[in-house]
């Protein structure tokens, strides 16, 4: 069932409440819920958009220029899934694990953790005929398949089966504002309405799951105020913030459309080896090909024909028989953790009096050197095998080049912050997701990655959600 | 008669572009000119 806040019991009570309804914690609260666990799950929203709501992500970005944060998310009943474009694919093997020596992208845990979700996560974001990955070559990279969710809306999807569960009541405008904790246990946490009314909601397992920014806002503030006792991590609350640096990186001159796919919904997509990251020194990455307008085909070639007039001869002839194209070479690449890019509490406040996120967000010399050795791979492969030209962007040739500022800045990929590690020392959560120094409190969702690899998020977090319900329901006596 | 046309093709990338660059790639030898990364016979 759904209920206002304001029409609530004063005493609310369950064996989880999950703080937080968008894609981590609707999967986690629909699949406790079918073992019998009954579940509070908080929105801090409407079932709708509301300034009110939407208000409260205002925040401050520092570093190099990024989306405004009070439209980069949303804050309603099925959170960001309300905008998101629906592109999913799982991590690979190698994300798990360390690429570059000294950079900290190892996870506690493996891909192996989350096979057993697979299928399960493709179900529930509608995923159809996911395709193996395939050599190109021997460019050092690989074909690969990202698979597009309608998209689907979580709040839609599943706000019937919510709705209609005996185990499951969603709290709306449900705003966490403390916690209440004894010897490492949270026994209650509080939460508000926009009119100031409170509810404490007590149970036996809280979970956070308010998005990559926010989870990490919420559990500065709960420790700011000594709610949370945290065994040690808390300096690394906020910390290694990642995000998909995204850019058009060059044109690509193909002399045979068929070679490659790059329909508006159907791309090729094209991510290097785990023998490539190792042996260059860098991290993962996607590249993709957009189609180009007749204009820009024909000053691509024109250029083209200057530095190569036979190839660019031959390409015209395609041309004229509709068998050659040219694209947009565009590229979203997995970003190197550093402990400096960070939300941390600005000065200014919200409505509920918790401050503000401030986003701090540079891209690194590794960042620049990851996508310079992908692109570099794809434009060598197309010439040594004759099937294209590729011309790359200024920036990318030059090593020392800043990275640009282009439109298109990141993915709206909010990832790390509260990060999975084997200690304390090494991050926020365990490998179950649980809170370093906490008995009951965990973390759902994308800011528990402590890398990114290339890939969409979503699919991972629904993974982690699947596998998050699991070993609470172990947890459970009587889950079934 | 090959020599003749990778000339030919060498001075015109020259008039289009003063940066010219090799790079090495598996069996081809490959080229940077005006950020084209091309063949060594382009």
């Amino acid at each position: 069932m759904f209920v206002n806040l304001a029409q609530s019991p004063e005493d609310l009570s369950a064996d989880v409440c999950i703080i937080g309804a968008g894609a981590a914690g609707i999967s986690l609260a629909t699949r406790l819920a079918a073992r019998s666990i009954d579940v509070i799950l908080c929105e801090a929203g409407g079932l709708e958009a509301s300034e009110a709501s939407q208000g409260v992500y205002r925040a401050e970005t520092q570093g190099d220029e990024y989306y405004d944060l009070e439209t980069a998310r949303l804050r309603y009943f099925g959170g960001t899934t309300n905008h998101w474009s629906g592109w999913c694919r799982q991590l690979d093997a190698a994300d798990f694990e360390s690429k570059v020596q000294g950079v900290p992208t190892s996870w506690p845990i493996s891909k192996a953790d989350l096979d057993p979700y697979f299928e399960e996560t493709g179900n529930i974001l509608e995923l159809v005929d996911i395709k193996p990955d395939e050599a190109l070559g021997r460019s050092g990279l690989n074909r690969i398949d990202l698979s597009f969710s309608p998209p689907v809306r979580f709040g839609e999807k599943y706000h019937s089966e919510l709705d209609k569960s005996q185990h499951t009541r969603v709290l709306l405008n449900a705003n966490l504002v403390n916690a209440r904790t004894r010897d490492h246990v949270v026994n209650a946490v509080r939460v508000r309405d926009y009119q100031g009314n409170e509810r404490d909601i007590h149970a036996r397992i809280f979970v956070i799951a308010c998005g990559g920014i926010e989870n990490s806002r919420l559990l500065l503030w709960l420790n700011d105020i000594g709610d949370l006792p945290f065994a040690g991590g808390s300096r690394l609350i906020g910390r290694y913030w990642m995000e998909h640096p995204h850019a058009p990186i060059g044109s690509v001159v193909i002399g045979d459309k068929n070679r490659f796919t790059f329909d508006e919904n159907a791309l090729d997509f094209f991510s290097p080896t785990a023998a490539f990251m190792r042996e260059k020194g860098a991290l993962n990455s996607q590249l993709f090909l957009k189609s180009t307008s007749y204009g820009g085909a024909k000053e691509v070639i024109a250029d083209l024909l200057c530095v190569a007039p036979d190839f660019g001869t031959w390409v015209m002839g395609q041309f004229g028989k509709k068998l050659a194209c040219v694209a947009q070479l565009k590229a979203a690449w997995e970003q190197e953790p550093v402990f400096h890019n960070a939300v941390t509490l600005g000065e200014d406040r919200d409505r509920f009096g918790i401050p503000r996120s401030q986003l701090h967000w540079t891209r690194s010399r590794l960042d620049h050197h990851t996508i310079r050795q992908s692109a570099m791979a794809f434009a060598k492969h197309l010439a040594d095998e004759d099937i294209g030209r590729v011309k790359l962007d200024s920036w990318l040739l030059d090593p020392d080049a800043g990275l640009p500022a282009p439109d298109e800045m990141g993915g709206y990929h909010h990832m790390g912050g509260t990060r999975m590690a084997q200690t304390a020392t090494g991050g926020v959560v365990d490998a179950d997701c649980k809170i370093f120094g906490t008995e009951n409190f965990y973390v759902a969702g994308s800011s528990v990655f402590p890398s990114a690899g290339h890939a969409n998020p979503t699919f991972s977090i629904v993974q982690l959600s699947l596998r998050l319900a699991e070993h609470l329901a172990g947890r459970l006596p009587h889950a079934s | 008669m090959a020599m003749k046309v990778s000339r030919r093709k060498f001075n015109l990338g020259l008039l289009c572009s003063s940066m010219v660059a090799f790079v090495a790639a598996g069996v081809q030898r490959l080229k940077v000119r005006n950020g084209w990364v091309l063949r060594g016979e382009d």
